[in-house]
């Protein structure tokens, strides 16, 4: 209580007042403290590392604190990420749908008296004998034993056996397969069968040609008829080489397919001609 | 002679306070303007300035503590108010209320936690003033909860090692001093 009786206390009280009136009033009427602004100018270091200091450790904390919304918008996002993922993917199957539907369509124009049904390729058997593919449609889709097997390039080859929902086709350049052609051009009949030599590079041989006119790169189409297992006008191929047998001395002409049978990403859009209108 | 020693004595005593809690100002305030309003954590910004000076008060003379809050209150507004610069007297009536007990009590702890009481309602009917005379008359009980309580409480939790820094800045400097003119 001596402090509070002291001339010390009133001197105290003075300068309190005069500390807390004089810069009040300075700042009411627009002015500047230049006691304030000094101490503010020396204290300004202290204050900025301080304030740096609580930065850094809000920095700190938020790693702890903000981890979970950062685990669950992190989630959102790979979610969001995968369901665009899915659209692209699905845009590109909608994409070469369309463009298949496009070629079908036109197949379909080209050959209106044509039944025909989309297949899938879903295995290659490839051994020293033997090169059947198997599609995904049988018997419960109306497939039978011969149906002609295309897509909207060319042959493929035919059915030759049938499941309940699959079926095996043997293609054109198979040792076993063999049909009558005639050349585009020129008019030329011959045979085009497969062959053991050419099977592997997925070519085919013609023989029994019925006129030495021919041309290459002349495409080839299957002649039909009432014993030919396809139908007249199927694209088989193009002439990609003329050259006389060595063994028979006959005429005999190279056929490239018009669908490359040694890569089976090629064989895509497959449709099966399972009847005939009419 | 006697005297001449005791006034050198007196002067040198008194250069070590102003050094010492001059110290403490700076860092209490830096603390108080630049640290913990930034802090995300914190729900509102300790008054450790009032626990230095109830510290000042307790473990030294209240008349240190005087001086201390006349000084303080004008550092304060100096780095971290604007217009109006009323703490040098907030601050001193402060000291003058706490003076009322501290010298009624032992030097411990214990009761600096016992005088945080009283400071923190000083504390929470200054800022009430201030709320009201700056936002207009305003309902009590939000006010309560949403500024005057996280403000106790902060100043409550991060007045108690402000504590033992007034004791390290208070030991070195032995018995309190009369100031005399």
């Amino acid at each position: 209580m001596n402090f509070f009786k002291s001339k010390f206390f009133i001197f105290c009280l003075i300068a309190a007042i005069l500390l807390a009136l004089v810069p009040t009033l300075i700042a009411a009427f627009g002015g500047t403290d230049l006691l304030r602004s000094a101490l503010g100018t020396v204290a300004k270091p202290f204050t900025l590392c301080a304030s740096s200091v609580a930065n850094a450790f809000n920095g700190f904390i938020e790693a702890f604190t903000e981890y979970d919304q950062l685990k669950a918008e992190n989630q959102a996002l790979k979610a969001e990420l995968e369901e665009y993922k899915n659209k692209e993917y699905n845009e590109e199957l909608l994409k070469e749908q369309n463009a298949w539907l496009k070629d079908y369509i036109n197949l379909h124009d080209e050959n209106p008296n044509f039944i025909f049904t989309d297949a899938l390729l879903i295995s290659r058997e490839a051994d020293n004998t033997s090169s059947l593919l198997t599609f995904n449609k049988g018997s419960v889709h109306g497939i039978s034993i011969g149906n002609p097997v295309v897509t909207d390039k060319g042959l493929i080859g035919r059915v030759v056996e049938v499941g309940l929902d699959w079926c095996h086709a043997l293609p054109i350049t198979d040792t076993s397969s063999s049909m009558g052609v005639y050349t585009g051009i020129t008019g030329a009949k011959a045979v085009v069968k497969g062959s053991a030599n050419l099977r592997d590079k997925g070519l085919c041989k013609m023989t029994y040609i019925s006129n030495t006119d021919l041309q290459m790169n002349d495409r080839v189409f299957t002649a039909g008829g009432d014993s030919s297992a396809y139908p007249a006008g199927l694209l088989v191929g193009s002439i990609t080489d003329i050259y006389t047998d060595e063994a028979t001395g006959e005429l005999t002409a190279t056929v490239t397919p018009a669908v490359d049978l040694t890569d089976l990403s090629e064989i895509s859009g497959v449709l099966i001609i399972c009847g005939y209108k009419g | 002679m006697g005297r001449n020693k005791k006034r050198s004595a007196a002067g040198a005593n008194l250069w070590r306070r102003i050094i010492a809690y001059g110290i403490l100002i700076l860092i209490l305030g830096c603390l108080q303007c630049a640290f913990f309003p930034f802090l995300k954590v914190c729900p509102a910004t300790p008054d450790l300035i009032m626990g230095a000076l109830l510290g000042i008060a307790l473990l030294d003379s209240p008349l240190s503590a005087a001086v201390t809050s006349v000084c303080a209150g004008f550092f304060i507004d100096a780095i971290g108010g604007a217009g109006l610069a009323l703490s040098p007297l907030i601050y001193f009536f402060f000291v003058l209320v706490i003076s009322a007990f501290s010298g009624k009590v032992l030097k411990s702890f214990f009761s600096y936690i016992l005088l945080l009481i009283p400071s923190l309602i000083y504390r929470a009917a200054v800022t009430y003033v201030f709320i009201s005379a700056r936002m207009g008359a305003l309902a009590l009980l939000p006010e309560i909860l949403q500024i005057i309580l996280p403000e106790a409480i902060a100043t409550a939790l991060f007045c108690l090692p402000v504590y033992f820094l007034v004791k390290l800045c208070v030991k070195p400097l032995g018995a309190h001093g009369r100031f005399t003119f």
